[in-house]
């Protein structure tokens, strides 16, 4: 951040929001007068300021005179050999630096590559695999002649038939989409099949063996994309003259980028490798694999020595920017007369399109946690990833759970049907009880800390279910209905390396102003809004006295990024640590100078004071100062001070976060604690169906998570709210449709419906639990993913509700509901 | 952007002086505007869109582009005081015009404007590269309508996508935008 991109601190428009000016609501601060904690306060956000101002810098905002820009030629068929490639066209258009194909690239870098599996190639090598995979590169001087050349690219292909659906992926005779793959030994590829696994517990064998009663369906889920406005993007900078490379991406790991890119590009270490991050726009799990793109820029700009930027324009986002993974899932749920859950016995297979990306982490954590807020003895899921001819799928916020949660939800409320029992009563029966913990799950969780008796109780109240449930006609003639479904969320887990940590570290300048530096990557969720406040309070100054560096692998310690609700428990938790670090120095100052034991010094309110006479204190800059310039006329002989505070008082802290407590789940069993926490909750829909066009309109929303305690309430509504409408929209309106040869139908923002402000209701009916986690350095939990999970099983359960008609397949558009409603005879002119 | 064109032979020709073509709308415009209070004059290629004019020749990458196809609204500057989404509108078409970016909402002095404040103040942001457009649209919307309904505001923003917040606090921001405004 430069000098004229800080915010500027005009009186009055602190973070912390002056009282008096139509605070409204909560949102009247404490404006760090007080001496109130300001952890659990609703500060405004760190950024927030720059960004109603217009004074981001996102990734194509970087501009630079002699920079070059990269534009890729892209496949336009799903599967085929390539025959030839013409570049002549392409590279004798006026303005062209170079165009490269595969065989430019091949000897540069370590292919395949991949971020589990090594089933990816940086250019098209002699086949393309999907629509939208990268066949050429093009660089010139400007985006537009780069765009140009582009399209001049010919490619003469061979096409092979696509597979492009599960069906056509698994059939006997199928196409295979990675023959090389196949035949490698070496690999776990199994004809289309990428990885398979299982979660297996108790009597695995016959997991419905004590049931009464068993419900079973078939359920398909959607391939979605969580469609950040700011789109991929990434400058690549190569300095021959120390041989290393910056590459400031939009991505949500900068140091495991940085790590990942040196495994891929030959020559370049990962002391090489630096990687910053630009304002980015959004993130939702697409931006955590290394794509080609980066490399490519890499390498281009280590080409020809100047910065090289490449930025996906929408259709290449809609095409190659990766997605959520649709999921079929063949589930049974047994339960006794008595309501029991006895077992779950699921056959999963996931669509990972044409490379596996997080698709395998995916698909084990969906089955590893797929049993839910529920005690569920006998499980049996068998999981498999599979290749198709179709964009490749990743991490997306929620990581497998909404499909699996969309599958268990659905068939609580049908066995609660069939018992004739309330789906709310039957879920709290199974519900696991606060009292018990810390307790292991079936599939090997550590439930520490939450209370998911009291979420489904107030859910069930904030949302009027005895009300509506059952059904009814509203004043209009709409079919109205409520539903649910429940949260059991990871927060944090190992990266496939291995190891859950942040390091951070906090540092005081003379005049008291401090600065934290986080791995944690800012994608618009506000972990650093949260770090900042951690840190402000370890150690007593204004919030607006603490600025945030993120995620630059030069400056900032180590970590992994921001991924499975990690950035407030694991950075969060290291940035306390760190802040808890210095502190101790500085109540050591502030001991020796008023002559008070440091045990009793006190970090408040701006200053250093006598916990038992408050009126003795110094003032925190002039404690820095002090402390900085270490002079013997302020802090006295050296060899008269503390051990502590002798050859140099450092106001530099440091503290590291390792969670003790994630497992890499047995790859036999598939049971292992895969997260830091969990976060519990519920959360209901009430929907109108409209029998003459088959419209679902969600026209109220409840939802009541135990969260852990909530560092900034504003900033975790908007997490809620956030995710519930991006849930609603998947839920309601979103899909990838492929036509059979695998080409895109509706790539662009107009044929792919993402929802608006006119789609979705006010989302004001949240509510929360703060069970502390034992573990954090604030009883922190995640929180952002976590209210998607249930969104589309609440969706399709209300639906059900209301129509009597049980949907097993998303979204619930209306040219997919309508003609249901004509068969089941509700259909109305 | 090119200006000249290969021939055949290879040589680089200017094709304005081939009589045998028609003729040719002038490859670069002058456009001249009122941009945040500043009379503004450049010579742009033709085909110029508004944001990009905006964003390289005058710097003001508070301009977003996330669709370029007028669906998403990061993009929307003020017009003569109406929205308009510049990433498919042509630098040609404003000239004469003022133009609002989200830069030229806050005061000389720093100070945000109420809508800015408003969207600060009550979380209507995350990611923030909605925003501008947002803000920008909602002062527009508040030029119109003193108070509006909550349904109001609704339609009025259905044209700007945020993917990050769900709209409440948005939608939030502006009713209390509006209640500043009335003070």
């Amino acid at each position: 951040m430069t000098e004229s991109e800080r915010p500027q601190r005009t009186e009055g428009e602190g973070r912390t929001n002056p009282s008096g000016e139509q605070a409204g609501e909560d949102d009247a601060p404490d404006a760090g007068t007080g001496e109130e904690t300001l952890v659990g306060e609703r500060v405004n956000s760190y950024d927030g300021r720059r960004f109603v101002t217009g004074h981001g810098e996102y990734v194509d905002d970087i501009e630079t005179p002699d920079m070059l820009h990269a534009c890729f030629a892209r496949s336009d068929v799903a599967s085929a050999e390539i025959v030839d490639i013409d570049t002549s066209g392409a590279a004798a258009h006026p303005g062209v630096e170079l165009v490269w194909t595969h065989a430019d690239v091949a000897d540069a870098v370590d292919e395949p590559f991949g971020y589990m599996l090594d089933d990816e190639v940086v250019l098209a090598d002699d086949r393309v695999v999907f629509q939208g995979q990268a066949v050429a590169v093009v660089l010139a001087g400007s985006r537009e002649v780069a765009r140009e050349a582009a399209d001049l690219v010919e490619v003469e292909y061979n096409t092979r038939e696509a597979v492009t659906s599960l069906d056509g992926a698994l059939a006997e005779d199928a196409p295979l989409v990675h023959p090389d793959l196949d035949a490698d030994p070496e690999t776990d590829t199994d004809g289309n099949v990428a990885w398979s696994g299982r979660v297996v517990t108790g009597d695995h064998e016959d997991p419905l063996a004590d049931a009464d009663v068993v419900v079973e369906g078939s359920f398909e889920t959607n391939k979605t994309t969580p469609a950040p406005l700011d789109t991929h993007g990434c400058v690549a900078e190569y300095n021959p003259g120390s041989g290393t490379l910056e590459l400031t991406s939009s991505t949500q790991m900068p140091h495991l980028l940085s790590v990942e890119l040196a495994a891929v590009i030959e020559g370049l270490e990962q002391r090489d490798i630096v990687c910053r991050l630009p304002d980015v726009g959004g993130g939702f799990g697409i931006k955590l694999d290394p794509f080609p793109f980066e490399i490519c820029a890499a390498l281009l700009s280590m080409e020809t020595e100047r910065p090289v930027k490449h930025v996906l324009d929408r259709t290449e986002e809609f095409l190659a920017g990766r997605g959520r993974a649709p999921v079929r899932l063949d589930g049974k749920l047994g339960v006794t007369d008595d309501g029991d859950i006895v077992g779950i016995d699921v056959e999963m297979v996931q669509d990972t399109g044409a490379y596996a990306a997080y698709g395998v982490a995916v698909g084990y954590s969906a089955a590893n946690c797929g049993q839910g807020p529920y005690r569920i003895p006998n499980q049996h899921w068998d999981t498999s990833v599979v290749y198709t001819n179709v964009m490749p799928t990743t991490a997306v916020r929620g990581f497998g759970d909404p499909q699996v949660t969309f599958m268990r939800e659905q068939l609580v409320e049908m066995a609660a049907a069939e018992l004739g029992m309330d789906a709310v009563d039957l879920r709290l029966r199974n519900a696991p009880r606060q009292d018990d913990m810390p307790m292991r799950s079936a599939a090997g969780h550590v439930w520490r800390n939450s209370d998911v008796v009291t979420c489904l109780e107030r859910t069930r109240e904030m949302v009027n279910w005895d009300d509506h449930r059952g059904g009814g006609r509203t004043r209009e003639g709409k079919l109205r209905g409520v539903g649910m479904g429940t949260i059991m969320k990871r927060g944090g887990n190992k990266s496939a390396s291995g190891g859950d940590f942040d390091e951070a570290v906090v540092k005081m300048n003379r005049e008291g102003d401090v600065t934290v530096l986080t791995a944690v990557a800012s994608i618009g969720q506000g972990t650093e809004t949260a770090i900042t406040q951690l840190v402000a309070d370890t150690l007593g100054v204004d919030v607006d006295h603490v600025d945030a560096v993120r995620g630059d692998t030069d400056a900032t310690p180590e970590g992994l990024g921001v991924w499975a609700d990690r950035g407030t428990i694991i950075g969060g938790s290291a940035a306390a640590r760190a802040a808890a670090d210095l502190a101790e120095t500085l109540t050591a100052v502030a001991g020796h100078l008023l002559d008070v034991d440091p045990g009793d010094v006190e970090l408040v309110d701006g200053r250093a004071r006598d916990a038992t006479d408050p009126d003795t204190f110094v003032a925190i800059p002039e404690l820095a100062n002090v402390a900085m310039l270490g002079n013997p006329e302020t802090l006295g002989p050296e060899d008269e001070r503390p051990e502590r505070l002798r050859n140099g008082v450092s106001l530099v802290g440091r503290g590291k976060y390792q969670s003790q407590e994630v497992e890499f789940v047995d790859p036999d069993t598939g049971r292992g604690n895969v997260a830091h926490s969990y976060t519990f909750g519920a959360l209901a829909v009430v929907v109108d169906v409209d029998p003459r066009t088959g419209d679902v309109d969600v026209v109220d929303v409840a939802i009541c998570e135990d969260i852990g305690n909530a560092i900034n309430p504003k900033l975790v509504e908007g997490q809620v709210q956030g995710a519930i409408v991006q849930g609603l929209g998947e839920a309601l309106f979103e899909e990838y449709a492929y036509d059979e040869d695998g080409t895109l139908l509706n790539g662009s923002m107009i044929d792919y419906h993402l929802p608006t402000a006119a789609d979705v209701p006010l989302i004001t009916n949240t509510d929360k639990l703060e069970n502390p986690d034992p573990m954090t350095s604030h009883g922190q939990k995640g929180v952002g993913e976590c209210p998607l999970v249930p969104v589309s099983a609440a969706v399709a359960n209300a639906v059900a509700d209301a129509t009597d008609i049980r949907f097993h397949s998303l979204p619930l558009s209306p040219q997919h509901v309508l003609p249901e409603l004509v068969d089941a005879g509700l259909r109305e002119l | 952007m090119t200006d000249a064109t290969e021939d055949a032979s290879g040589d680089v020709t200017d094709e304005t002086e081939d009589a045998s073509e028609p003729p040719r709308p002038s490859e670069t415009v002058e456009v001249s505007v009122t941009l945040n209070g500043e009379a503004v004059t450049g010579t742009v290629d033709a085909g110029t869109f508004l944001s990009s004019f905006l964003r390289r020749e005058r710097y003001l990458t508070g301009t977003h582009r996330a669709c370029e196809s007028t669906t998403c609204g990061a993009c929307t500057v003020l017009v003569d005081g109406d929205p308009v989404k510049s990433c498919n509108v042509l630098a040609a078409q404003v000239d004469g015009s003022d133009l609002t970016t989200v830069e030229g909402l806050a005061d000389d002095d720093g100070s945000l404007h109420p809508v800015q404040r408003a969207f600060w103040d009550t979380h209507g942001l995350q990611c923030g590269f909605c925003t501008p457009g947002m803000v920008l649209s909602s002062v527009a919307l508040l030029e119109e309508t003193d108070d509006p309904s909550v349904d109001e505001i609704r339609t009025h923003l259905s044209g700007n996508v945020c993917r990050c917040t769900g709209y409440t606090k948005i939608i939030e921001s502006v009713k209390r935008a509006a209640e500043a405004t009335d003070d």
